[in-house]
């Protein structure tokens, strides 16, 4: 079925934004999201577009970036981005219902222009024209958009076409399958295809997304499955997909995971193991879920190599940190051995939902503090005055991380 | 056909705070207003009230924080100078009773 459906990108998002914030013209500012207080090693997490321009590649490392006099260095602000990002979503509201737009990530979403052209009375160009100047006028941000007939077909248009150059929005129709798409090559510059697909591809002989297009399906599906089925019809401009028919994973779990700065011995890691699992369980607490099975993972330091993941299911559902806590520690303690601990990873699966509760609608007027009741007044802290209001005291300790996550979203500063 | 779906579209999870924010960004956006009550639902609460047998369970309609709610509840007391109702799961401020309804009592 032909839809009509349009994907928004919010250009250089993060150099963006640090230049608006800084009333600096992004086209005449050589400006990098990039923290200055790390090494060079540092990730560069977005360029302004006067540096793009001038071929800086939009990921990199601070090593890797050219001597430009006048180099501005922007120390990433996270919670500042989460923040402009939930704001243009804010914007796109006022004129398209929740179910019409998919948040794909901090600077992309999609939206269903279909059920809107009648009552806007405006072609599906003149709709995003009309969200992009919205989004400028209140935010100052520039976007760029790919227009098509389904979600796949928009993407492709944004990355090959709208992303390029102004006034920033690509067209695409079904003849532009043959006309634009086909001719993409290398295999890997069209999404959904890794480098690791395009390895095996070019191996059969296929180098071109049209040669794609044109081989046997089965052949593929026999090769790869269903990912082969995905492809062929990928390179032939077919997606079927309802932007309406949210995905909500079956078996939801929720995970955190960190690397260490240095080697842990098993002792100070249960430490770091306490510390995530205090974390997740208040994210536990918060979705309103019991988790019914554990996972541990912990990849040993680069000199030994190796690690482990293992995982247990509990008897009863639960969101008791002490609880949780104990099964990760018995998880860890069985299979860690002596090795030195670089990476750990804590997973909650089997998600069930903990029940209505009727308390925190009301004011709670028992007196007695049951331990329920002050895991609920420690998380109701944390929310209201930061997770530093509360810690272990081990979280003193000088091999502590919990301290220093807190101050990052996603490994970068907030 | 054995499409992917909106599977394929996944968002990138990993920026949790991302998801708060739009969600808290929602939940400020649907708030409505607090109901204006008419006499005649006025009336309604207050003869609802006056025939309470306590013991008896009701239903509650309130507003909090911009969103209306429902719930069964007991009524323990009510409070006329703190002007709430004593409830056996909390406390409901007058100005937040939109409705209640006392099913056993007919």
């Amino acid at each position: 079925m032909d839809r009509s459906i349009a994907v928004i990108d919010m250009k250089a998002f993060y150099a963006f934004v640090e230049c608006v914030e800084r009333k600096l013209n992004p086209f005449t500012t050589p400006l990098v999201v990039c923290d200055p207080t790390r090494g060079d090693g540092t990730i560069v997490l977005s360029v302004s577009p006067f540096l793009k321009e001038m071929g800086v590649p939009s990921v990199c490392r601070r090593r890797d970036l050219p001597h430009i006099p006048g180099m501005v260095f922007a120390q990433p602000r996270m919670s500042l981005y989460v923040k402009k990002s939930a704001e243009i979503i804010n914007i796109v509201l006022n004129y398209i219902g929740e179910d019409d737009i998919h948040v794909y990530s901090i600077d992309e979403f999609f939206v269903n222009l279909g059920p809107y052209l009648k009552a806007y009375d405006c072609t599906p160009y003149q709709l995003v024209r009309k969200l992009q100047n919205a989004i400028t006028s209140k935010t100052g941000l520039l976007t760029t958009a790919g227009i098509s007939y389904n979600m796949l077909m928009a993407k492709v248009a944004l990355d090959l076409d709208g992303k390029k150059k102004p006034p920033y929005v690509a067209v695409w129709t079904k003849a532009d399958v043959k006309n634009k798409l086909w001719k993409v090559t290398p295999l890997s510059k069209m999404w959904g295809i890794s480098h690791g697909y395009e390895a095996k591809l070019n191996a059969m002989g296929i180098e071109t997304i049209g040669q794609l297009a044109n081989t046997d399906k089965n052949l593929l599906k026999a090769k790869f499955g269903i990912m082969g089925e995905q492809l062929w019809e990928h390179a032939n401009g077919i997606d079927n997909t309802d932007l309406r028919d949210k995905y909500i994973p079956q078996d939801t779990s929720l995970s955190v995971g960190q690397v260490l700065f240095k080697d842990y011995t098993p002792q100070e890691a249960k430490l770091i193991l306490k510390e995530m699992n205090d974390d997740l369980a208040m994210r536990l607490r918060e979705h309103g879920k019991l988790t019914k099975r554990i996972s541990v993972g912990c990849g040993y330091t680069a000199k030994e190599g190796g690690g482990f993941d293992h995982q247990v299911t509990l008897d009863y559902a639960t969101d008791d940190t002490d609880k949780l806590c104990e099964d990760v520690l018995k998880i860890f303690e069985k299979y860690v051995g002596n090795h030195g601990v670089r990476r750990l990873f804590i997973t909650y699966s089997q998600l069930e939902n903990a029940g209505y509760d009727q308390l925190n609608l009301f004011e709670i007027g028992k007196t007695d503090l049951t331990k329920k009741e002050m895991t609920r007044t420690i998380d109701d802290l944390k929310r209201k005055y930061g997770k530093d209001t509360i810690l272990r005291a081990s979280s003193l300790l000088e091999e502590s991380t919990a301290k220093e996550r807190h101050s990052q979203i996603g490994g970068h500063h907030k | 056909m054995s499409d992917r779906g909106m599977k394929k579209w996944a968002p990138f999870s990993s920026l949790i705070e991302q998801a708060t924010c739009l969600e808290e960004m929602k939940y400020q956006r649907n708030k409505i207003p607090k109901p204006k009550l008419t006499q005649d639902q006025i009336e309604k609460i207050n003869y609802v009230l006056q025939n309470y047998e306590p013991g008896q369970i009701v239903k509650v309609k309130f507003y909090n924080d911009g969103y209306l709610y429902e719930a069964d509840v007991e009524i323990k007391r009510i409070d006329i100078e703190n002007r709430c109702l004593i409830l056996n799961k909390g406390k409901l401020k007058f100005e937040n009773l939109i409705d209640i309804d006392n099913y056993q009592a007919f």
